[in-house]
């Protein structure tokens, strides 16, 4: 598929910061206190970062995370367990298992994260939004816009829910009669997962509530996200027809094809 | 009796001395400010104030004596019964229906913040900041439902601008609501937060 892409990328330092600050940390302290501390010390960040993946997988139910937190355990377990092993071949006990475990839920990992299974899907649907507009323009407006109906039954609902929870599209909030959708965007994922983002009305949402009523919001911050002015007015309502689009798909049972739309645009994997 | 009078009207009946000054000017042929001042223990300037006021509203006559040289001025009832009628339809819009055709959207840049009731299918409230500096205030609005369903539906600054008849139709606001409508549209246009075209 090819497009003019219309979001703007976000930084990779931020990706390739994270394991060139463990390594450096890694072989400070092994130049300070020798490599079984290093290790040591490498296995509680491990411990310590598996964390965030399982809320994750708690939130979501997208199992994807649940690999990402095993291969994070495998390492600790192999980290904590190695020292004494170097030290003494005799004491080598469980590593080969453990290895052998880290080494399947990383190729898991790998594989999950390269098919855009942990991928958070805002972006794509900011992309898959912007697609059809050419307007440009200075018309940000502060305010939700209705785009229109679609009819939908609660089963339905939760069905459609579930979906975009656990494929990372966004985060479902249920309000008296409608459900709020926060557009799973990239860098605003933590406060939602940790469960401290209380004011999801002041981020980009789509709301749709029982009688099938569909309405936008979206932020002047997340609408600077893209490289031009967009006619905001055709961007809401571009976004409230994808919603819609998406909300039929899974009522037919064809949510696969949601994400083949969101993978064929091809986006880096990482970010 | 038309509504400025009226007003006046109200204004000097509710003051807490308002009966007891009647009741010294129904039972007295004529009296002066100062003479009603002393008798119920008020400042003569509140009394003047009183008795002129009431002199405007034609409900005392006032006549100009002399003592010694001296003059001042007595004032006399001449309107024992006070009807107080206004008639509030002559606020009403002629033609509610008249600016319907107006073509609307919201003003780019209009620094108006938006509420967005409960029900999440209208606004309940909008607010403007009005002057600058420190003469900057706040201009809170609250919003009927008609009126806040309306605002929901009001094309963006730079959209297809739509005539307020069409929004109310795709707000499913019905036509009796127009005069309101119209009001708050007439109110966020002066407050240059809505454009017509």
């Amino acid at each position: 598929m090819f497009f003019t892409r219309k979001t703007k990328d976000t930084s990779m330092v931020k990706i390739i910061l994270i394991p060139i600050g463990v390594m450096a940390l890694f072989f400070t302290v092994a130049s300070l206190a020798g490599f079984g501390p290093a290790l040591y010390m490498l296995g509680v960040l491990y411990l310590f970062l598996s964390v965030m993946p399982f809320i994750t997988f708690w939130r979501t139910r997208n199992a994807g995370f649940l690999a990402v937190t095993l291969f994070l355990i495998f390492t600790f377990l192999v980290c904590v367990s190695a020292p004494s092993a170097i030290d003494d071949r005799s004491q080598i006990g469980l590593i080969p298992l453990l290895l052998v475990g880290m080494y399947i839920s990383l190729m898991a990992t790998a594989y999950l994260t390269f098919n855009r299974k942990l991928r958070w899907r805002g972006q794509e649907i900011f992309e898959l939004a912007a697609l059809p507009i050419e307007d440009t323009g200075d018309s940000f407006s502060a305010r939700p816009r209705p785009t229109g109906q679609v009819p939908i039954s609660k089963t339905e609902m939760i069905r459609f829910v579930d979906f975009m929870t656990k494929n990372l599209l966004a985060f479902a909030f249920r309000e008296n009669n409608r459900i709020i959708f926060v557009l799973a965007l990239p860098g605003k994922e933590t406060p939602y997962l940790l469960g401290l983002k209380k004011d999801y009305l002041e981020d980009t949402w789509v709301s749709i509530d029982f009688e099938g009523n569909i309405s936008v919001n979206i932020t002047e911050e997340d609408y600077l996200r893209f490289k031009m002015d967009l006619d905001f007015d055709q961007l809401c309502q571009s976004l409230g027809d994808l919603i819609s689009e998406f909300l039929e798909l899974s009522k037919n049972g064809q949510e696969s094809q949601i994400i083949d739309k969101m993978n064929a645009l091809r986006l880096n994997p990482l970010m | 009796m038309d509504f400025q009078t009226a007003a006046k009207l109200g204004a000097s009946l509710s003051k807490e001395y308002a009966e007891d000054f009647f009741k010294l000017l129904v039972n007295y042929q004529d009296i002066s400010a100062s003479e009603a001042a002393s008798r119920l223990n008020l400042h003569i300037q509140t009394a003047q104030d009183f008795l002129d006021a009431l002199t405007d509203l034609e409900i005392v006559k006032k006549t100009e004596v002399f003592e010694k040289k001296r003059p001042y001025f007595r004032f006399t009832l001449i309107k024992p019964q006070i009807n107080l009628e206004l008639d509030l339809t002559e606020f009403e819009k002629d033609n509610p229906g008249e600016g319907l055709t107006r073509l609307v959207r919201e003003k780019n840049d209009n620094g108006a913040n938006f509420s967005v009731a409960r029900s999440g299918d209208r606004f309940s409230g909008v607010t403007i900041w009005e002057g600058t500096g420190r003469e900057r205030k706040e201009h809170k609005i609250s919003l009927t439902t008609p009126q806040g369903k309306f605002l929901f539906h009001l094309p963006f600054p730079k959209a297809r601008a739509m005539t307020i008849a069409d929004i109310m139709e795709k707000a499913g606001v019905e036509p009796d609501y127009s005069s309101e409508i119209q009001d708050i549209v007439d109110e966020l246009i002066r407050l240059e937060v809505i454009e017509v075209l």
